[in-house]
Protein backbone atom coordinates (compact mmCIF):
# COMPACT_ATOMS: atom_id res chain seq x y z
CA UNK A 1 0.00 0.00 0.00
CA UNK A 2 1.71 4.03 -0.80
CA UNK A 3 2.53 5.68 1.82
CA UNK A 4 1.57 9.56 2.36
CA UNK A 5 3.75 11.61 4.19
CA UNK A 6 2.30 14.56 6.29
CA UNK A 7 1.05 16.35 9.42
CA UNK A 8 -1.70 14.71 11.78
CA UNK A 9 -3.90 17.55 13.53
CA UNK A 10 -6.62 17.74 16.27
CA UNK A 11 -9.47 20.28 15.09
CA UNK A 12 -11.78 20.15 18.16
CA UNK A 13 -11.21 16.40 19.20
CA UNK A 14 -11.23 14.93 16.02
CA UNK A 15 -8.11 13.81 13.94
CA UNK A 16 -7.03 15.09 10.63
CA UNK A 17 -4.60 14.64 8.09
CA UNK A 18 -2.78 17.04 6.13
CA UNK A 19 -0.29 15.88 3.12
CA UNK A 20 3.28 17.38 4.13
CA UNK A 21 3.34 19.36 -0.21
CA UNK A 22 -0.12 21.44 1.96
CA UNK A 23 1.43 21.67 5.72
CA UNK A 24 4.40 24.03 4.91
CA UNK A 25 5.40 25.01 9.61
CA UNK A 26 4.21 25.64 12.25
CA UNK A 27 4.23 28.87 13.88
CA UNK A 28 3.50 30.20 17.67
CA UNK A 29 0.01 32.09 16.94
CA UNK A 30 0.83 35.62 16.08
CA UNK A 31 -1.06 38.53 16.34
CA UNK A 32 -4.18 38.51 14.44
CA UNK A 33 -5.96 41.45 12.81
CA UNK A 34 -9.53 41.42 12.30
CA UNK A 35 -10.15 43.43 8.51
CA UNK A 36 -12.87 46.31 8.99
CA UNK A 37 -16.53 45.67 7.60
CA UNK A 38 -14.80 41.49 7.03
CA UNK A 39 -15.04 38.74 9.10
CA UNK A 40 -11.72 37.87 7.52
CA UNK A 41 -8.52 37.88 9.55
CA UNK A 42 -4.86 38.31 8.81
CA UNK A 43 -1.28 38.11 10.40
CA UNK A 44 1.96 39.07 9.26
CA UNK A 45 4.53 35.55 9.55
CA UNK A 46 7.91 36.00 8.29
CA UNK A 47 7.26 39.56 6.83
CA UNK A 48 4.16 38.62 4.47
CA UNK A 49 1.08 39.65 4.94
CA UNK A 50 -1.22 36.43 5.26
CA UNK A 51 -5.17 35.42 5.21
CA UNK A 52 -6.18 33.12 8.36
CA UNK A 53 -8.75 30.72 8.35
CA UNK A 54 -10.11 29.94 11.68
CA UNK A 55 -11.06 26.26 12.26
CA UNK A 56 -11.70 26.20 15.68
CA UNK A 57 -10.45 27.79 19.06
CA UNK A 58 -7.54 29.38 19.47
CA UNK A 59 -4.79 26.91 20.12
CA UNK A 60 -1.56 29.15 20.13
CA UNK A 61 -0.35 27.74 17.36
CA UNK A 62 -0.94 28.79 13.66
CA UNK A 63 -0.12 26.39 10.67
CA UNK A 64 0.74 27.67 7.39
CA UNK A 65 -0.19 25.69 4.23
CA UNK A 66 0.62 26.13 0.51
CA UNK A 67 -2.65 26.02 -1.18
CA UNK A 68 -3.84 26.95 -5.04
CA UNK A 69 -0.19 28.60 -5.13
CA UNK A 70 -1.03 31.31 -2.09
CA UNK A 71 -0.23 30.47 1.37
CA UNK A 72 -2.75 30.54 4.00
CA UNK A 73 -2.86 30.15 7.04
CA UNK A 74 -4.90 28.24 9.80
CA UNK A 75 -5.48 28.58 13.22
CA UNK A 76 -7.72 26.62 16.10
CA UNK A 77 -5.53 23.21 14.77
CA UNK A 78 -3.55 21.73 17.25
CA UNK A 79 -0.43 19.32 15.61
CA UNK A 80 -0.02 16.39 16.81
CA UNK A 81 2.67 14.43 14.96
CA UNK A 82 4.03 13.98 11.35
CA UNK A 83 5.11 10.86 9.83
CA UNK A 84 4.06 8.67 6.96
CA UNK A 85 0.98 6.44 7.17
CA UNK A 86 -0.51 4.01 4.51
CA UNK A 87 -2.84 6.29 1.67
CA UNK A 88 -6.62 5.13 2.33
CA UNK A 89 -9.57 6.48 0.00
CA UNK A 90 -10.28 9.62 2.53
CA UNK A 91 -7.03 10.12 3.79
CA UNK A 92 -4.43 7.77 5.91
CA UNK A 93 -4.99 4.86 7.78
CA UNK A 94 -3.20 4.71 11.54
CA UNK A 95 -3.76 1.66 13.59
CA UNK A 96 -6.72 0.55 11.28
CA UNK A 97 -8.61 3.70 12.08
CA UNK A 98 -9.24 6.28 8.83
CA UNK A 99 -8.50 9.40 9.60
CA UNK A 100 -9.63 11.59 6.71
CA UNK A 101 -7.25 14.66 4.84
CA UNK A 102 -8.55 18.42 6.15
CA UNK A 103 -10.71 19.71 3.49
CA UNK A 104 -8.99 22.87 2.70
CA UNK A 105 -11.71 23.84 -0.23
CA UNK A 106 -14.71 23.41 2.01
CA UNK A 107 -12.64 25.28 4.63
CA UNK A 108 -12.01 28.08 2.23
CA UNK A 109 -15.79 27.93 0.65
CA UNK A 110 -16.75 28.47 4.00
CA UNK A 111 -14.82 31.44 4.71
CA UNK A 112 -15.46 33.27 1.37
CA UNK A 113 -19.59 32.51 2.33
CA UNK A 114 -19.04 33.88 6.12
CA UNK A 115 -18.17 37.32 4.35
CA UNK A 116 -21.22 39.43 5.20
CA UNK A 117 -22.47 41.95 2.79
CA UNK A 118 -20.67 45.37 2.92
CA UNK A 119 -22.97 47.21 5.67
CA UNK A 120 -23.46 51.09 5.05
CA UNK A 121 -20.74 53.52 5.09
CA UNK A 122 -18.28 50.77 4.02
CA UNK A 123 -15.70 52.22 1.40
CA UNK B 1 -11.60 56.69 129.44
CA UNK B 2 -10.62 53.72 131.44
CA UNK B 3 -7.88 51.61 130.53
CA UNK B 4 -10.18 48.23 129.56
CA UNK B 5 -11.97 50.64 127.31
CA UNK B 6 -8.17 51.66 125.69
CA UNK B 7 -6.58 48.28 125.18
CA UNK B 8 -7.72 45.94 122.75
CA UNK B 9 -8.88 41.87 124.58
CA UNK B 10 -6.01 39.55 125.02
CA UNK B 11 -8.25 37.47 121.96
CA UNK B 12 -8.37 40.57 119.75
CA UNK B 13 -5.20 40.98 119.94
CA UNK B 14 -4.51 37.31 119.37
CA UNK B 15 -6.77 37.70 115.79
CA UNK B 16 -4.68 40.84 115.13
CA UNK B 17 -1.51 39.36 115.02
CA UNK B 18 -2.97 36.81 112.90
CA UNK B 19 -4.02 39.55 110.31
CA UNK B 20 -1.09 40.90 110.69
CA UNK B 21 1.18 37.97 109.46
CA UNK B 22 -1.41 37.09 107.19
CA UNK B 23 -1.15 40.81 105.48
CA UNK B 24 2.42 40.00 105.17
CA UNK B 25 1.72 36.54 103.25
CA UNK B 26 -1.25 37.75 101.01
CA UNK B 27 1.80 40.78 99.95
CA UNK B 28 4.35 38.29 99.49
CA UNK B 29 2.26 36.61 97.61
CA UNK B 30 1.17 39.11 95.53
CA UNK B 31 4.55 40.24 94.88
CA UNK B 32 4.75 36.45 93.43
CA UNK B 33 1.73 36.85 91.65
CA UNK B 34 3.35 39.64 89.44
CA UNK B 35 6.40 38.29 89.10
CA UNK B 36 5.13 35.33 87.82
CA UNK B 37 2.99 37.65 85.53
CA UNK B 38 5.77 39.27 84.51
CA UNK B 39 7.89 36.03 82.98
CA UNK B 40 4.56 34.64 81.38
CA UNK B 41 3.61 38.20 79.83
CA UNK B 42 7.49 38.91 78.09
CA UNK B 43 7.13 35.32 77.23
CA UNK B 44 4.40 35.51 75.74
CA UNK B 45 5.41 38.81 73.82
CA UNK B 46 8.40 36.90 72.57
CA UNK B 47 6.05 33.89 71.18
CA UNK B 48 3.84 36.74 69.31
CA UNK B 49 7.09 37.68 67.82
CA UNK B 50 8.23 34.52 66.64
CA UNK B 51 4.97 34.57 64.93
CA UNK B 52 4.90 37.69 63.38
CA UNK B 53 7.94 36.70 61.69
CA UNK B 54 6.69 32.88 60.68
CA UNK B 55 3.98 35.35 59.17
CA UNK B 56 6.78 37.37 57.13
CA UNK B 57 8.68 33.83 56.16
CA UNK B 58 4.88 32.84 55.10
CA UNK B 59 4.69 36.34 52.70
CA UNK B 60 8.20 35.62 51.87
CA UNK B 61 6.99 32.17 50.25
CA UNK B 62 4.48 33.99 48.64
CA UNK B 63 6.93 36.11 46.35
CA UNK B 64 9.11 32.92 46.14
CA UNK B 65 5.76 30.75 44.41
CA UNK B 66 5.09 33.71 42.09
CA UNK B 67 8.41 33.74 41.03
CA UNK B 68 8.39 29.90 40.45
CA UNK B 69 5.25 30.36 38.49
CA UNK B 70 6.63 32.89 36.37
CA UNK B 71 9.57 30.68 35.56
CA UNK B 72 7.43 27.50 34.91
CA UNK B 73 4.92 29.77 32.83
CA UNK B 74 8.87 30.64 30.63
CA UNK B 75 9.62 27.06 30.52
CA UNK B 76 6.16 26.01 29.23
CA UNK B 77 6.39 28.65 26.38
CA UNK B 78 10.10 27.53 25.38
CA UNK B 79 9.02 23.74 25.53
CA UNK B 80 5.71 24.57 23.41
CA UNK B 81 8.17 26.07 20.80
CA UNK B 82 10.63 23.35 20.89
CA UNK B 83 7.42 21.30 20.45
CA UNK B 84 7.07 23.01 17.10
CA UNK B 85 10.74 23.13 16.18
CA UNK B 86 10.42 19.18 16.14
CA UNK B 87 7.12 19.15 14.31
CA UNK B 88 8.55 21.50 11.51
CA UNK B 89 11.74 19.52 11.58
CA UNK B 90 9.88 16.81 11.03
CA UNK B 91 7.24 17.71 8.58
CA UNK B 92 10.90 19.25 6.23
CA UNK B 93 11.56 15.24 6.20
CA UNK B 94 7.91 14.46 5.75
CA UNK B 95 8.25 16.68 2.17
CA UNK B 96 11.59 15.12 1.42
CA UNK B 97 9.89 11.42 1.63
CA UNK B 98 11.31 7.83 2.01
CA UNK B 99 13.66 7.09 2.90
CA UNK B 100 15.74 9.59 2.93
CA UNK B 101 13.36 12.09 4.96
CA UNK B 102 12.55 8.96 7.20
CA UNK B 103 15.39 9.71 9.84
CA UNK B 104 14.48 13.02 10.43
CA UNK B 105 10.84 12.15 11.17
CA UNK B 106 11.61 9.48 13.87
CA UNK B 107 13.95 11.82 15.24
CA UNK B 108 11.54 14.27 15.13
CA UNK B 109 8.37 11.85 16.48
CA UNK B 110 11.09 11.21 19.26
CA UNK B 111 12.05 14.78 20.52
CA UNK B 112 7.93 15.53 20.39
CA UNK B 113 7.39 12.14 22.98
CA UNK B 114 10.59 13.83 25.36
CA UNK B 115 8.87 16.94 25.04
CA UNK B 116 5.45 16.20 25.89
CA UNK B 117 6.81 14.46 29.15
CA UNK B 118 7.99 17.56 29.58
CA UNK B 119 5.01 19.53 29.54
CA UNK B 120 3.06 16.94 31.30
CA UNK B 121 6.07 17.40 33.96
CA UNK B 122 5.49 20.92 33.95
CA UNK B 123 1.66 20.29 34.34
CA UNK B 124 2.04 18.28 37.39
CA UNK B 125 4.45 21.27 38.66
CA UNK B 126 1.68 23.75 38.71
CA UNK B 127 -0.55 21.61 40.29
CA UNK B 128 2.05 20.73 43.12
CA UNK B 129 2.34 24.40 43.70
CA UNK B 130 -1.36 25.59 43.43
CA UNK B 131 -1.28 22.86 46.21
CA UNK B 132 1.29 23.86 48.25
CA UNK B 133 -0.38 27.86 47.66
CA UNK B 134 -3.28 27.14 49.06
CA UNK B 135 -1.56 24.97 52.26
CA UNK B 136 0.59 28.47 52.38
CA UNK B 137 -2.78 30.90 52.76
CA UNK B 138 -4.42 28.77 55.37
CA UNK B 139 -1.06 28.39 57.40
CA UNK B 140 -0.46 32.12 57.13
CA UNK B 141 -4.47 32.76 58.13
CA UNK B 142 -3.81 30.47 61.03
CA UNK B 143 -0.78 32.41 61.87
CA UNK B 144 -2.37 35.66 61.81
CA UNK B 145 -4.96 34.53 64.28
CA UNK B 146 -2.55 33.15 66.28
CA UNK B 147 -0.73 36.43 66.46
CA UNK B 148 -3.65 38.39 66.96
CA UNK B 149 -5.33 35.85 70.26
CA UNK B 150 -1.14 36.28 71.54
CA UNK B 151 -1.18 40.06 71.49
CA UNK B 152 -4.66 40.01 73.44
CA UNK B 153 -3.78 37.45 75.84
CA UNK B 154 -0.79 39.59 76.39
CA UNK B 155 -2.47 42.56 76.77
CA UNK B 156 -4.73 40.87 79.38
CA UNK B 157 -1.45 39.86 81.57
CA UNK B 158 -0.40 43.23 81.15
CA UNK B 159 -3.98 44.78 82.77
CA UNK B 160 -3.31 41.81 85.43
CA UNK B 161 0.15 42.79 86.18
CA UNK B 162 -0.97 46.48 87.06
CA UNK B 163 -3.64 45.51 89.07
CA UNK B 164 -1.60 43.00 91.31
CA UNK B 165 1.11 45.78 91.63
CA UNK B 166 -2.04 48.15 93.15
CA UNK B 167 -3.10 45.11 95.45
CA UNK B 168 0.36 44.94 96.98
CA UNK B 169 0.68 48.45 97.18
CA UNK B 170 -2.67 48.55 98.99
CA UNK B 171 -1.81 45.61 100.93
CA UNK B 172 1.53 47.12 102.15
CA UNK B 173 -0.59 50.08 103.49
CA UNK B 174 -2.93 48.05 104.79
CA UNK B 175 -0.41 46.56 107.20
CA UNK B 176 1.16 49.49 108.11
CA UNK B 177 -2.41 51.37 108.93
CA UNK B 178 -3.09 48.09 110.68
CA UNK B 179 -0.29 48.00 112.94
CA UNK B 180 -0.14 51.67 113.63
CA UNK B 181 -3.91 51.30 114.59
CA UNK B 182 -4.24 47.80 116.43
CA UNK B 183 -2.57 49.06 119.63
CA UNK B 184 -5.16 51.15 120.74
CA UNK B 185 -8.68 50.58 118.99
CA UNK B 186 -10.15 47.14 119.10
CA UNK B 187 -13.05 47.66 117.49
CA UNK B 188 -10.78 49.20 114.25
CA UNK B 189 -8.63 46.27 115.20
CA UNK B 190 -11.74 44.01 113.80
CA UNK B 191 -12.97 46.41 110.85
CA UNK B 192 -9.35 46.25 110.15
CA UNK B 193 -9.40 41.67 110.26
CA UNK B 194 -12.62 42.27 107.79
CA UNK B 195 -11.09 44.43 105.37
CA UNK B 196 -7.71 42.01 105.26
CA UNK B 197 -10.05 39.17 104.46
CA UNK B 198 -11.63 40.68 101.24
CA UNK B 199 -8.21 41.64 100.19
CA UNK B 200 -6.86 38.11 100.69
CA UNK B 201 -9.66 37.30 98.84
CA UNK B 202 -8.37 39.57 95.90
CA UNK B 203 -5.50 38.17 95.86
CA UNK B 204 -6.48 34.33 95.88
CA UNK B 205 -8.17 35.36 93.15
CA UNK B 206 -5.16 36.82 91.37
CA UNK B 207 -2.84 33.79 92.03
CA UNK B 208 -5.84 31.43 90.36
CA UNK B 209 -5.16 33.72 87.67
CA UNK B 210 -1.43 33.45 87.64
CA UNK B 211 -1.74 29.80 87.52
CA UNK B 212 -4.34 30.36 84.53
CA UNK B 213 -1.93 32.27 82.48
CA UNK B 214 1.35 29.92 82.06
CA UNK B 215 -1.29 26.59 81.26
CA UNK B 216 -2.83 29.24 78.34
CA UNK B 217 0.77 30.19 77.30
CA UNK B 218 1.75 26.58 76.96
CA UNK B 219 -1.42 25.28 75.13
CA UNK B 220 -0.63 27.83 72.68
CA UNK B 221 2.83 26.61 72.09
CA UNK B 222 1.58 23.31 71.54
CA UNK B 223 -0.86 24.85 69.11
CA UNK B 224 1.89 26.69 67.54
CA UNK B 225 4.52 24.08 67.41
CA UNK B 226 3.61 21.89 63.95
CA UNK B 227 2.60 25.41 62.77
CA UNK B 228 5.58 26.92 62.93
CA UNK B 229 7.60 23.73 61.73
CA UNK B 230 5.61 24.72 58.47
CA UNK B 231 7.30 27.63 58.02
CA UNK B 232 11.18 27.78 56.98
CA UNK B 233 13.08 30.50 58.94
CA UNK B 234 15.09 33.16 57.29
CA UNK B 235 18.33 31.13 56.90
CA UNK B 236 15.99 28.50 54.82
CA UNK B 237 15.95 25.90 57.87
CA UNK B 238 12.74 24.55 59.22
Amino acid sequence: MAQRAGLLVRRGGELAFLPAHVARSLVPLPRLSKIPWDSAQMTLVGGEVLAVLELGEPSGELLLCEFDGQTVALSGLRADRVGFWPASESGVQIDGVSVPTLDLNAALRDFRSDRPASPLGAP
Amino acid sequence: MTDSEIKPSPRAAVHGARLLAALAAAQTAAGHTNSEQHTARGALDRQRRELEFAHESGQKLSTRSRDVRNSLHVLRESVDRAKLSALNAGLEGARLGEPVGKALVVMSDEQRNLLARALDAMDEHSALLGEVDRDRDRCLAALAQMSDEARQASLALNRAEQQGKLTAALLHELRQDFAEQFAGDAEAARIMAETAGHVRNAASSLLELTQRAPLGVEALRELLGPLLALVPSEDGNR
